[in-house]
């Protein structure tokens, strides 16, 4: 079906579709990018119950509480010595479960330029399974540059590998620069094992 | 409804032949780049000769290997019989901002050299012990903006170790895994290569105590 | 548009939820103890549990158990013999007697026993340091007498097991915790739920 060949169609209409086609996939690869992935799972994102030092934050299946934070640049733990070039931060807290036996095994700290460090190389978690209604106070020491300190905060969960649909306690550890001072002149720290049941009470 | 006139590939070039000519170069423009590899660099630049004690980015890290040495103690380790350490001096520091493990710092260094690995099966590309200078414990993995004092040993036989050294940086490429999804470091690129003088082993070697 | 076609969405809903359902048959609930056996404390109890054995088949055993009673506990076998339990402040522990009646040949570790209190709490013996105590991991056997290992061979030293024999599970409870009934299993879903009728 070849007509004459009469003039082909206007370059103004050729140059608008070229327009056309390409807002349309500028579009498209905009919302490529804005809209979630496959990888993506909005719904599993941890639950997260901010807090701070001193404050018990329900995780469901256990309440968390920040009990102290302390910082040196030396930790003894199983009888090694380990020296930081940063700092060590030790954060002290008690887990009650509330239905069922649990613990915290998930620990990260993280800091305002949102870098994290998390249970590997050298930093520890020493925590117990307890049964509901038994505090078990744990503790976990993490090494960081003492730049860090002032924005530091600590999230405790269930389990390590898995924070997904679950409750993430999040701690504000409220250190400041001078914290770091002091940390980095402190003694060694030995690092205590899990124990269940309550604290000592304190001397009146 | 005005008929259209349907689009005749003859009649539009004739009539803009620039404009059609444009899109052709444009086009072939494109699929040569395609073809060979996109716009990204075609190669590598590959691993530059540095000195002992230069700093070298190798993402994830920043590091410094000092110098090298032949031992028959690591640490309160004793090398076994007919075996011995080198051990290697220098300094890291995590440059990206999440905690890695201790396989992706070890996975950052070659060294040129036929050793044991940890196993204890000899192995032309051991794997290096890393260890923290002032208080000897294993690193086994590190988090950001931490710089360690590390010394890295290698598990050789007594008889062949090197006068030098030849060490590789290897830097890696975050992004998820093929298999499963999840971050991690992969595609180890050479930056850096050095050479280190290997202080050669004590004459004796420390008498076993006797229990 | 024909706004008939709303009255698709919640057939659609309804196919989603179907659909996506399988995951609870393939992902939860085969983990979950809900083939629950009842009896109470003092009658023998008569089990069969389903278990699966290295190469994925599903194996059974029966035995008979008896809850003879739940009592606080006042020693641990400790290094050289046993020694007294110290109380710790706001834990309590307590010794699950339980009998069994099996035959020798049957495979009996790791088992799992556990205190469900008044609350509906529910307390898992575990091994785990107690003030200066260490509790042991629960056990259903008795002491260097364990029956055969999974695999069918049999544990180095031990003697045979005996057809009948007591075990005592500690396990530690909050200190106002009330028990209600002992739960005992190996592998889900099969569970025993035995009930105090001392309280």
């Amino acid at each position: 079906m070849t007509g004459p060949a009469r003039s082909g169609p206007a370059l103004g209409h050729v140059l608008g579709t070229a327009v056309v086609c390409l807002a349309l996939l500028a579009a498209g690869s905009w919302l490529q990018g804005w809209l979630p992935d496959d990888d993506a799972d909005p719904a599993a994102e941890p639950h997260v119950r901010a807090g701070g030092v001193g404050d018990a934050l329900d995780l469901r299946t256990a309440t968390v509480t920040v009990d102290e934070v302390r910082g040196t640049r030396r930790v003894e733990q199983y009888g090694t010595e380990l020296v930081s070039p940063g700092l060590w931060v030790v954060v002290g807290y008690t887990v009650v479960p509330t239905e069922e036996n649990a613990t915290v095994t998930f620990a990260e700290l993280e800091d305002g330029r949102g870098r994290t460090w998390g249970l590997v190389g050298r930093n520890a978690n020493s925590c117990a399974e307890s049964p509901p209604g038994v505090p078990v106070r744990c503790t976990v020491l993490m090494e960081v540059p003492a730049d860090a300190l002032p924005t530091l905060r600590l999230r405790l969960a269930r389990l390590s590998r898995e924070t997904r649909f679950d409750a993430v306690a999040e701690v504000d550890l409220g250190l400041t620069r001078d914290d770091a001072e002091g940390f980095a002149t402190a003694p060694t720290y030995s690092v205590p094992a899990p124990e269940l049941g309550d604290p000592p009470e304190e001397d009146s | 409804m005005p008929t259209r006139i349907p689009l005749a590939p003859g009649a539009l070039v004739r009539t803009h032949p620039w404009l059609s000519l444009g899109a052709l170069a444009l086009v072939v423009a494109l699929a040569v780049v395609t073809l060979t590899g996109g716009w990204s660099r075609s190669a590598p630049e590959g691993a530059v000769q540095v000195a002992p004690g230069t700093e070298v980015d190798a993402a994830p890290f920043s590091l410094r290997l000092d110098e090298a040495s032949a031992r028959f103690v690591r640490g309160d380790e004793d090398a076994e019989p007919g075996q011995a350490f080198v051990v290697v001096e220098g300094q890291v520091e995590l440059t990206s901002s999440t905690s890695v493990t201790a396989t992706t710092l070890t996975d950052a260094f070659r060294a040129d050299l036929s050793g044991y690995d940890l196993g204890g099966s000899a192995t032309q590309d051991p794997a290096p012990v890393v260890s923290v200078v002032p208080d000897g414990s294993t690193l086994l993995g590190l988090g950001p903006g931490l710089r360690y004092d590390v010394q890295l040993s290698y598990v050789v036989d007594e008889g062949s170790v090197p006068d030098r050294l030849d060490v590789t940086v290897l830097e890696h490429t975050r992004r998820p895994s093929a298999l499963d999804g999840e971050l991690r470091w992969f595609d180890a690129t050479p930056v850096a290569r050095l050479t280190l003088d290997v202080a050669p082993l004590p004459a004796i070697r420390p008498a076993e105590e006797d229990l | 548009m024909s706004r008939r076609w709303l009255l698709v969405l919640p057939v659609a809903l309804v196919l989603v939820v179907l659909a996506t359902a399988s995951r609870l048959q393939v992902f939860w609930w085969p983990e979950q103890l809900h083939d629950v056996t009842t009896g109470r404390q003092g009658e023998a109890l008569e089990l069969s549990d389903r278990w699966e054995d290295a190469d994925g088949d599903e194996r059974r055993r029966d035995l008979t158990v008896t809850l003879l009673d739940v009592v606080p506990a006042t020693q641990v076998e400790g290094f050289s013999g046993p020694e007294p339990l110290e109380p710790v402040a706001g834990t309590a522990v307590w010794e699950v007697r339980l009998r069994f009646e099996v035959d020798p040949d049957v495979p009996l570790s790791g088992c799992l026993v556990s205190i469900v209190d008044t609350d509906e709490r529910e307390a898992t013996a575990v091994s785990t340091r107690l003030g200066e105590a260490s509790l042991p991991q629960p056990a259903c056997e008795p002491a260097g007498r364990a029956g055969p290992r999974y695999d069918g061979s049999a544990v180095e030293g031990d003697l045979p097991r005996p057809p009948t024999y007591d075990v005592a599970v500690l396990v530690v409870t909050d200190e106002d915790a009330v028990p209600d009934r002992v739960r005992l299993w190996w592998e889900a879903p099969d569970v025993a739920e035995l009930s105090l009728t001392s309280r």
